[in-house]
């Protein structure tokens, strides 16, 4: 018998049956769509985790911190000066180094009421990528690293007096001010460095507003965003005007930007050789391996057993089709037909509900998504932020579910389609 | 394959001393007991008996649906005893056409399908067995009846149509189980010339099972078992 031969046969069976041929392929399409949907969120919201990571600059980045560890546990400070990050601006794979500048700042609106206070992050103009700069309200990026130009956060722009898509453009008076700048300085008042003979204030434009203050990699908890440079040249004056100034000669962090982010493993190496302390998301999402596999495997399990529940039912209607159809096997076998024949058969029949359920289940997969992907974009938005991938679908993923339904349909009819071939032709033919 | 492999002047069938036991509840029945015959082909032969006597387990025998105990069988010089299962299914696919009395038509498949379906098992290409089975629907009177399913063609009808699946193959041997048992007398007399016509013109050994005297009496021979035993010998 040709394997169209086979099935024809199987589907004009699983059309004598329909209704629990129907249910039997929907159990499977079920058990499919559960296991895919499950997995493509696993991979979904692991990817998505990444390439925020990615973009947000964080799996590209090293952090060194001036500490040395001893071997009793002690801690060394180590100079974390321009002598130690040129070594590590030529190291292979670094596209720059940058002692981390961030400064507490004030700013005010001239001849407003509008003031924000908060700390001000130095960012270097190739740095745009960065998810925070993404996730831009209004506006654009640094023009040069000298710009008199600034980027803030929403909350920042509506504490000067603005919608956040109406600050860009607008001019605001920045100075270096804190608590701690401030009994150094010995300022009178808050706001005391913006006027007068001694003022640090600056006039930046607002060149963009972003959403949110909390991502982006060395940017924690920035409300203000400058130039590299026109914060250092901010800085410098600060220091100028400090008492001890000399002391912070020495930065207390600096960040290594990675042209690629496979080198990490090799330039955090070379950094800890040196004697310095490394930080880096990359690490640390390394060391998270487990944890996600355990995420997945746990998924993976929930998604199985709705597969194991639908293989019983392909084994259940298999069965109650052997007892059926006793007389039926019986005569195929009176008019020739081979035991491996009366095997592809039945295997054939269970293979079908298997194309069928897994295709079905895989429509049923996408559709959810879909669906889910709508309300979590709709969520996303009412959070405030931008649409997330949230399921991570592949045409290998969908391959394999389509293979995983027909084996495992194909797994569950060996005992019946067994039990098929061992009866007796004779007897079978007598059956009631 | 009409009989293949043995010279015209040797019989179709050959049993001797052919027997058949079940062990049932501990105990072995002798089902057939020491039966020998012989079939020339063309030959149709009635096997008569009570219930019980044997006349099943002799045609699931010839039919190569049951394996004898003891004893020899050979169907156009082969013996049956010593084939392998696929060979033994061959042999019922390509040897032998079997009618039932119950028809044991499907019911999900139309006439023509059913007719097809030792053709498929036989491995004949498509277009060749749709061809075969039509001509057979043909020459059993149901032409126009070959899209119709079991349910909606009369007993008789169905009974043509079980014989046109038996004869699809091309069979020597032609094993007919009590065809006319779930027939009127007028139906019967239909099947029962119609067997007789195509084992005359197809030169086929047609074995009929009955207790119908009417049916047994258009045999040219006829063979009567009790207790497993041919009376008076058979061959």
């Amino acid at each position: 018998m040709t394997a169209s031969d086979l099935w024809s046969l199987a589907w004009s069976q699983w059309r004598a049956a329909t209704l629990r041929s129907v249910l039997t392929t929907l159990g499977v399409a079920i058990g499919v769509a559960a296991f895919t949907t499950l997995f493509a969120l696993g991979r979904g919201l692991q990817d998505n985790f990444r390439d925020r990571l990615l973009r947000g600059g964080f799996l590209q980045a090293i952090t060194v911190l001036p500490f040395k560890e001893g071997e009793d546990g002690s801690q060394k400070r180590l100079p974390l000066d321009e002598k130690a990050l040129d070594r590590f601006r030529h190291l292979p794979g670094v596209r720059r180094v940058d002692r981390d500048i961030r400064l507490p700042v004030r700013a005010r609106v001239s001849g407003g009421t509008g003031k924000a206070q908060g700390i001000a992050v130095a960012m270097p103009v190739d740095a745009r990528e960065a998810a925070q700069f993404d996730e831009r309200v209004a506006g654009q990026y640094f023009t040069s690293e000298l710009a008199p130009e600034i980027i803030v956060t929403s909350a920042v722009a509506r504490g000067l007096g603005w919608a956040p898509e109406r600050a860009p453009g607008q001019v605001v008076r920045v100075a270096p001010g804190g608590a701690f700048i401030d009994r150094v300085l010995q300022v009178a008042s808050p706001f005391g460095l913006f006027s007068g003979g001694g003022s640090l204030a600056r006039e930046l434009r607002i060149v963009g507003v972003v959403a949110r203050e909390r991502v982006g990699f060395g940017s924690l908890g920035a409300a203000f965003f400058l130039p590299y440079g026109t914060a250092r040249a901010i800085e410098q004056d600060l220091l100028a005007r400090m008492p001890g100034a000399s002391r912070l000669g020495t930065s207390y962090s600096a960040s290594i930007r990675l042209e690629d982010p496979a080198v990490l493993a090799d330039v955090e190496r070379q950094v800890a050789k040196a004697g310095y302390r490394t930080v880096s998301f990359a690490s640390v999402l390394e060391r998270s391996r487990p944890l996600f596999l355990l995420v997945d495997g746990l998924l993976i399990l929930i998604g199985g057993v709705a597969l194991l529940v639908a293989s019983l039912g392909i084994a259940n209607t298999m069965i109650t089709s052997v007892l059926e159809r006793t007389r039926e096997i019986g005569l195929l076998k009176a008019l020739g037909g081979r035991d491996r024949t009366v095997m592809a058969l039945f295997l054939a029949e269970a293979a079908l509900h298997g194309l069928l359920g897994g295709v079905l289940g895989i429509l049923m997969a996408l559709g959810t998504g879909q669906a889910v992907g709508v309300l979590a974009d709709a969520w996303f938005r009412k959070m405030g932020g931008d649409p997330q991938r949230v399921f991570s679908w592949s045409p290998a993923l969908l391959l394999s579910a389509l293979l995983l339904a027909v084996g495992m349909c194909l797994l569950a009819a060996i005992y019946p389609a067994r039990r098929a071939v061992r009866l007796d032709p004779a007897r079978a033919l007598r059956h009631d | 394959m009409r009989v293949q492999g043995y010279a015209k002047c040797m019989p179709l069938i050959e049993a001797a001393d052919l027997q058949r036991h079940h062990r049932t509840a501990g105990e072995t029945v002798r089902a057939l007991d020491g039966v020998s015959l012989v079939l020339e082909p063309g030959e149709h032969v009635a096997l008569t008996g009570p219930s019980g006597s044997g006349k099943s387990t002799l045609l699931n025998l010839l039919g190569g649906l049951e394996r004898p105990t003891a004893g020899r069988l050979l169907v156009a010089g082969r013996d049956l005893a010593v084939l392998s299962a696929d060979e033994l299914a061959d042999y019922r696919c390509r040897q032998v056409g079997m009618v039932f009395q119950s028809f044991q038509l499907l019911g999900r498949m139309t006439a023509l399908e059913n007719v097809v379906l030792p053709l498929r098992l036989g491995g004949v290409p498509a277009a060749e067995r749709t061809r075969r089975a039509l001509d057979l629907l043909g020459i059993v009177g149901l032409a126009a009846r070959a899209d119709h399913r079991p349910t909606q063609l009369s007993g008789g009808e169905q009974q043509r149509v079980a014989i046109a699946r038996a004869l699809a193959m091309g069979p020597s041997v032609l094993l007919a189980d009590e065809p006319t048992g779930n027939l009127d007398s007028a139906r019967a007399e239909e099947i029962m010339d119609l067997l007789a016509t195509m084992c005359r013109e197809r030169r086929l050994a047609l074995v009929v099972v009955t207790h119908d005297p009417v049916v047994a009496e258009r045999a040219e021979r006829q063979l009567r078992l009790r207790d497993g035993r041919l009376a008076g010998g058979g061959a």
